[in-house]
């Protein structure tokens, strides 16, 4: 047993011998990688929908989502699970218990942060505050001034993140409130501009604060043909935004879309339906190598 | 001269030297929770009691039924409690008073509600969606647009102070607290499903309107609750 051991130690050292020469005598770039799972709009949809032949019948579920995202951990080192809002109402689980059992369910997953959806309003600001001691995630949102209501100091516009080697700030943005939530609800909070506040948060992580990489959690919506900003507005008008994770349309994306930002750069935006049909998983590699030059890097995304 | 080119070469040896971290590239996974997907013990454990104690609650028995209630066109007893129910609520709620309440057929999720005693979750399948309360405030043509519409279905399910006669699909005769109708402001109660234009009802969907924070299935349990009856006529609101 122990010689088993040894033999396989020294294999790992012979190994990491080798990969080191490799690596002196072609000067193959130090990689790393990030795994980003994410929902949104999952509407209180604890349980799978009912098996009675409807459209989504026998999808979504958290204690599937739950074992999912535990898989995904065991085989990934830099985890990020993330929601962009509408955590709450949908099912009578919310109406009956407020968002408790939701805001628990997503402790115990381990998600990492959560932006605001209008629908978190639906039991009241106050019905929001009442449930934050249940979070271990960080609620973040950069364009709502909750300054005079009860969620004061309780979310924040940004949080950064240290995945192994990779810096990621992740930033959030809600939608305006005003015609869209009954003021009842949302009391004092103050909506703000989605595009400017990202834009002002979004220089912070990736200059001052040196993040590597950029989310913008979002409950704007995904596109819409009328004059309202969108996360097709929010990719495009700003810049040292990376990924745009979207809610609020209930979109189905096969794949992200990427958009050019302010100054050509692209930006990926994705969105996973609702309900919690669908997790999202973008993993996302990094190499580090000289400014200008990245040998596995798609050209277009060299910054 | 040397001292600048010494500067120049350090300056191009420091940048040069500068590593930093690129995204190279990405891939993206939708992973579909399937009903074949294992689930996790953990987060079972943690929703049982919630279930319980929902599941108990939706068991409950809030009201009785002394007659079978069916789910009809032009008009059933079924429609027009549910009907009524957002009426008067809506009366309760409105600045200005309410001309009548109307919801889509199709808002009704079953169709019959059976004699006897009326569980708190038979309340939530007949009216599963969370549709908000909303007062539309139309002229007379926009008012004409909208029954139209109703009439080429047959009818739907309306409230009280409301009398309609359709003929081969076309509003044939209206009557509006037992009056015809005048050049006036109209406040109709709907689902904010239809006020949003649902159910192809888009030409309403730019009109002047009051919106509530109050769901139509609150309401129909809070009334049943409180009632503790559900029951209702066939009085000729909309007749074929």
């Amino acid at each position: 047993m122990k010689r088993r051991t040894f033999i396989r130690q020294g294999g790992l050292v012979s190994f990491g011998l080798a990969t080191g020469l490799h690596n002196t005598a072609f000067y193959k770039p130090k990689v790393s990688s990030l795994t980003i799972l994410h929902t949104n709009d999952v509407h209180s949809r604890i349980e799978a929908f009912p098996q009675d032949g409807s459209r989504y019948a026998g999808l979504g579920g958290a204690a599937k989502r739950a074992k999912l995202i535990e898989k995904i951990r065991k085989e990934q080192e830099n985890v990020l699970l993330l929601d962009c809002g509408d955590i709450f109402q949908g099912t009578p689980y919310f109406n009956f218990f407020g968002g408790e059992l939701e805001f628990k369910l997503m402790s115990e997953m381990k998600y990492d942060a959560a932006t605001i959806g209008n629908h978190d309003f639906d039991a009241g600001i106050d019905g929001l505050h009442k449930q934050m001691g249940l979070a271990s995630f960080e609620l973040i949102n950069c364009n709502y001034n909750f300054d005079d209501t009860v969620m004061k100091d309780q979310v924040k516009p940004y949080k950064v993140f240290q995945k192994g080697d990779i810096k990621v700030g992740v930033l959030g943005v809600g939608i305006e409130l005003d015609s869209l939530v009954p003021k009842s609800l949302y009391k004092e909070t103050q909506y703000l501009d989605p595009v400017q506040q990202a834009n002002k948060y979004a220089k912070i992580l990736k200059q001052d604060l040196g993040c590597h990489y950029v989310i913008c959690l979002s409950h704007l919506g995904y596109k819409y043909k009328e004059n309202k900003v969108s996360d097709h507005d929010l990719a495009a008008d700003t810049q040292n935004i990376d990924l745009i994770l979207g809610g609020h349309t209930h979109t189905f994306l096969k794949t992200p879309t990427i958009v050019g930002n302010k100054v050509g750069q692209q930006v990926h935006i994705n969105q996973v339906g609702w309900a919690g049909i669908v997790l999202g998983q973008m993993q996302v590699h990094f190499e580090r190598n000289f400014k200008n030059r990245c040998v596995s890097c798609d050209p277009k995304t060299i910054r | 001269m040397r001292n600048l080119l010494v500067l120049f070469i350090s300056v191009a040896f420091l940048q040069g030297c500068t590593k930093v971290w690129h995204t190279s590239q990405s891939e993206y996974t939708a992973h579909q929770m399937d009903s074949l997907a294992i689930t996790s013990s953990n987060i079972e454990t943690l929703i049982a009691p919630y279930k319980a104690e929902l599941d108990g609650e939706m068991n409950k028995v809030i009201a009785n039924c002394p007659a079978d209630m069916p789910k009809d066109r032009p008009e059933s007893t079924l429609g027009n409690w549910m009907s009524d129910v957002i009426y008067d609520k809506a009366n309760e709620l409105s600045a200005v008073p309410i001309d009548f309440a109307m919801q889509n057929s199709g808002g009704i999720r079953i169709p019959l509600l059976r004699q006897g005693g009326v569980t708190k979750g038979k309340i939530f399948e007949l009216m599963p969606f969370d549709n908000a309360l909303v007062v539309v405030h139309l002229d007379k043509a926009l008012l004409l647009t909208f029954l139209d519409r109703v009439a080429r279905s047959g009818g739907w399910p309306v409230s009280k102070n409301f009398y309609m006669k359709i003929k081969e699909s076309k509003v044939e005769e209206v009557k509006i607290g037992g009056k015809d109708l005048e050049d006036r402001i109209y406040n109709v109660a709907l689902p904010d499903y239809i006020a949003n234009g649902g159910s192809d009802c888009k030409f309403l969907e730019g009109c002047d309107r009051t919106t509530y924070p109050v769901l139509l299935r609150d309401m129909f349990v809070d009334r049943a609750t409180e009632d503790k009856v559900i029951e209702s006529k066939i009085e000729g609101r909309i007749v074929r």
